[in-house]
Formats: C-alpha cells, structure tokens, sequence
C-alpha cells in the first residue's frame, strides 16, 4: 500500500531540495575549483552553466516528478518506446518498452554515494566530539590520517575497522532514517534546522574571517579573474562538472521531492530559486574558506596558494590547524564540524529518501521497512570505508560514481524527456501549472545543451581513465571499484526494472 | 583587490541574490 505524503508547504519543500544540493562540495570543492580554474573567470563561466544546464536540468527533474507523480523509476517507467522487431523470426510485431531502468540506474548511483557520505559524516561526528578539547593538537595531519582514519600503504591492505569511525557511521545512519522516518511529513519539520542552521554558521565563519588579519589577500585569490582561461576547455568541463555534482540531479532525489507536491504547486520559479540558492552558498562559503586560508598564509609567512587544499584534506587537516590559532579554539571546532555535518544530512537523507519512495513504488512495502532495509544495508556496505583502506576505496567509488554514473543518468534523462517524451509538452506542462514561465530556450537546452554537455563529459572521464588508472591506483583496484560497481548496478536495474509484483518477469 | 576581482564581486552578488530575491518577489505576488 502506498502511502503518499506531501511537504507540508512551499517552504519545506524549497528548503528541502536546497538542502539536498547544498553538501560538503558547497565549501570544500567548489572555492578550490573556482581558485584553479581562474578565479572570477570560473565564476563567470559557472554562473553560465548553471542557467543554461543546471537550472533546465533540476527543471526537467522537476517536471518528470510532478507530472509523472511518482519516484524516477516509477516516473521514467510511465514513459515508453516503440520497437519493431520480427517474433520467431516470423511476424514483424512492435514492442513496448520503458525507461524504467534507467530510474533505477540513478537511484542506485545516489545509493552508492550515500554509503560513503555517511562514513564522511561518521568522520565529522567524531571530530565535533573532538573538537572540545581539539583532540588533533598540534598535529593535525598526523592526527587525521594516523591516528583517525589508520591510513594503510596501499588499497588493497584493508588494516581493519576503526571503530569510532564505525561508531560515527552509526549514528550517521540512525539520523538519516529518523530524519525521513515519515518521508516528506517529517523531511518537512527537519529541514527548518538543517537547512538554516549551517547557513547560520556559515556566516559566523564569513564574519570571523573576514575580520582576521590577511583575509583580503586569500579573497584576492578567490576572486581576481584571469579572463584568459575563459578560452581553456579545462574551465568549461569543471564549470559544468561543479553544476552536475552540486545541484544533486542524476541521482532521482528531485523526482522523488517533485512527486510530493501538492497539486496546483509551482516548479519553474522553485527550480530557479533552489539552483541560485544553492550557487550563492557555494560563493558564499568561498568567502569563509578564502578569508580564513588568507589570515593562515599570513601566519605562516607564505602565499595563499600554498595553504589551498580541497576535499577532506581542506575539512580535516587544515581548518583544524586554523582553528588552533583561533581565540576560542574549541567553540569554532564544535560549530565548523557541525557545519559540516548538517551541511550532509539533508543530502545523505534525501538521497536515502529517494531510494526509499521507489522501493516503496516497486513493492509495495511498508515505509518503514524499507527506511531500515536501506539503511542496514547502506552502513553494511559503509563498513568498508571505515577501514585502514577505507579512503583509497571512497576516493575510487566516488571518482566512478560521479564521473560515469552522474553523468550518463543526465545525459539519458535530458534524451528520455527531449525525444520520447517531447521537450515542447513537458515545458507546456511546467508552464501551466508555475507562476514564472520558462521559454523555448528550455526546450534547446534540454535537446542539445544538456545531453551534449554530459556526453562530452564522459568521453572525457572515458579517455582519462583509459589513457592512466585514477588517482594511480591498480588497475586492479580501478575494476572492482569502479566498473564493476556500475556493471552490477546496470544489470541490478535491468532485473529490478524488469521485475512485476507476484513473480512474474 | 583589482578592478577585475571588485568587478566578480558585483556582478556574481547582483546576479545570485538578484536572482533570489526576484524568486522570492514573484513567489510572493502570486
């Protein structure tokens, strides 16, 4: 029995999609990004990109949700083609087919991510109860790869589990099924805190930063354009690259939050209001990153760009290291992995949302079995990343998950909708029922910008792969890691996609 | 900070929280 719930109003639902965009990229991949690509130049480029690509594209998602009320593979398996083939090898006769298994493809992509994002916020728990007596002392590298993660010589020597990250991992786990223990009734109650409360922090660290002595300088490096790599193909590719991962599309949670609109709701002026909210944070958190790395640069005597690190290197090493330097040192520990960690739950829970919806979709089951089959199942698998090798296997399955299965769910979307569906009647849909229009730009962008945009992207990750191994790592390693992962989630989609309740195929 | 980094500054501010308060203005008309 399906049991459908609505947001509770048209706030909880916009706070709830910005806060499954807004994640950890928001503060520790995009202001990187955006220093090496070029400073304002990268802006510039990323503001394009995200109207041109990333709007139309939450849009479209958007659209299929709503319209089709349903989570994505419930969605995308309401919309069919036709093909003709000869039965026996006889009588020619057509066939009716359905994208279901392409919602499944992204459910299980963003199921993939979400095992590893829990254990990152496993670590961010952990380290806000560190963060009260600042546990790293004055070794903060050592600290975090020693002595918190155990980090292993090597990727296939595993160097068992770490416990307190395992214990993290768990109480990550528990808040995201409570979190969604109701699905959008509850998600509607949560968001007002994990939405406002890191935005809250986040300006506590832009202020503390700003007001420190060689903020302006790390600012400069923010922001001092160098137009000329406008005309670098490198750019572009981040640019949209940042769009795809920040705006959480391609993995079927917006579909899922779209299908709990009430009727009459509007999705065009929502979905232009969540991808800027969800840019301006990023800008935003470039400010707090950026003023805080300038004040470090200028204790140590040595220009911005040799304190710049991205990634958990950036969260977990050198914000400690600045934060010791801090008056109230342990008070700014507490609220920047607090930060952290709400900036990921409502990701994490909103993925695990959507996985949850289209299970309930598919089976019929009841919300809250399957609010904890996932979840067991996500911090089983999770196990593996708490381990000495732990990071080597995150940093491949993530490389894997956001380079080919990211990229392929929009580039099959953006066709779906384009031409089986037809551009034209969803933008006449969204048109009808929202306060704002959207124009036949929408329908350009979504048969050639999208789609061209993600297939570029993938030869590109495609010829990287292929030319060297990511990261270095065995090629071995790359195999299980990655394309073995997304061999069985294809296959895995196919059979689900296949599936009929009662049995039969 | 250079005419250029003072420039990205305007322009990114204008067009990101422009661009939300036109959401929110026209949200609020309805």
């Amino acid at each position: 029995m399906k049991e459908h719930a609505y947001w509770d109003n048209r706030v909880a639902f916009v706070l709830a999609a910005i806060g499954s965009a807004i994640g950890l990229g928001n503060i520790w991949r995009f202001p990187y990004i955006c220093y090496k690509f070029g400073g304002g130049a990268f802006l510039f480029a990323y503001l394009i990109v995200l109207i041109i690509v990333g709007i139309p594209l939450l849009l479209l998602e958007f659209s299929i949700g709503y319209k089709l009320k349903g989570s994505a593979p419930f969605s995308l398996g309401r919309i069919h083609y036709r093909v003709k083939g000869f039965e026996d090898e006889v009588e020619l006769v057509e066939r009716r087919g359905s994208f279901e298994w392409v919602g499944w493809f992204a459910i299980l992509v963003g199921f993939g991510i979400t095992t590893y994002y829990s254990v990152i916020m496993g670590w961010s728990a952990d380290y806000l109860v560190y963060s009260f007596n600042t546990a790293w002392g004055n070794a903060p590298k050592e600290f975090f790869f020693n002595r918190v993660l155990g980090l292993t010589d090597s990727i296939f020597h595993l160097g068992g589990i770490r416990w307190p990250i395992l214990l993290g991992l768990a109480v990550s786990w528990v808040w995201i099924v409570l979190s969604i223990w109701k699905g959008a009734k509850t998600v509607s109650k949560v968001v007002y805190v994990t939405v406002l409360l890191p935005w809250a922090i986040l300006l506590v660290f832009v202020i503390r930063g700003l007001t420190l002595p060689g903020a302006f300088e790390g600012i400069k490096y923010y922001l001092t354009p160098d137009w000329s790599k406008l005309l670098h193909a490198e750019l572009w590719h981040a640019a949209i690259s940042q769009v795809f991962f920040s705006l959480t599309v391609g993995f079927g949670v917006m579909i899922a939050y779209a299908s709990f609109l009430p009727p009459k709701s509007d999705i065009v002026n929502n979905a232009f209001l969540i991808g800027l909210a969800d840019a301006a944070t990023a800008y935003v958190g470039g400010f707090a990153v950026f003023s805080t790395l300038g004040y470090y640069a200028h204790l140590q005597g040595v220009p911005v760009s040799q304190v710049m690190k991205s990634g958990p290197e950036l969260a977990f090493v050198t914000y400690p290291t600045i934060i010791n330097h801090l008056p109230l040192a342990p008070l700014f520990g507490v609220l920047f992995f607090l930060m952290l960690l709400t900036l990921a739950i409502d990701s994490a829970f909103s993925l695990v949302e959507s996985v949850v919806a289209s299970i309930m979709d598919k089976f019929g089951i009841r919300r809250w079995k399957a609010n904890i089959g996932v979840a067991v199942v996500g911090f089983l698998i999770g196990i593996l990343y708490t381990t000495g090798g732990g990071l080597y296997w995150l940093d491949v399955v993530d490389h894997f998950m956001n380079n080919y299965g990211l990229f392929l769910v929009g580039l099959l979307e953006s066709v779906i909708i384009a031409y089986f569906y037809r551009a034209e009647n969803m933008r006449s849909f969204a048109n009808s029922i929202s306060e704002r229009q959207i124009g036949k730009w929408w329908n350009f962008s979504i048969k050639w910008i999208v789609p061209l945009s993600a297939l570029v992207l993938l030869v590109f990750s495609f010829t990287g792969t292929i030319l060297s191994p990511y990261g270095g790592y065995p090629r071995r390693a790359e195999f299980l890691g990655g394309w073995l992962v997304l061999g069985v989630f294809i296959i895995a989609s196919l059979v689900l996609s296949r599936y009929k309740k009662g049995g039969e195929a | 900070m250079s005419f250029g980094g003072w420039f990205t500054f305007v322009f990114a501010t204008v067009i990101l929280f422009g661009g939300i308060i036109q959401c929110i203005v026209i949200a609020l008309r309805r």
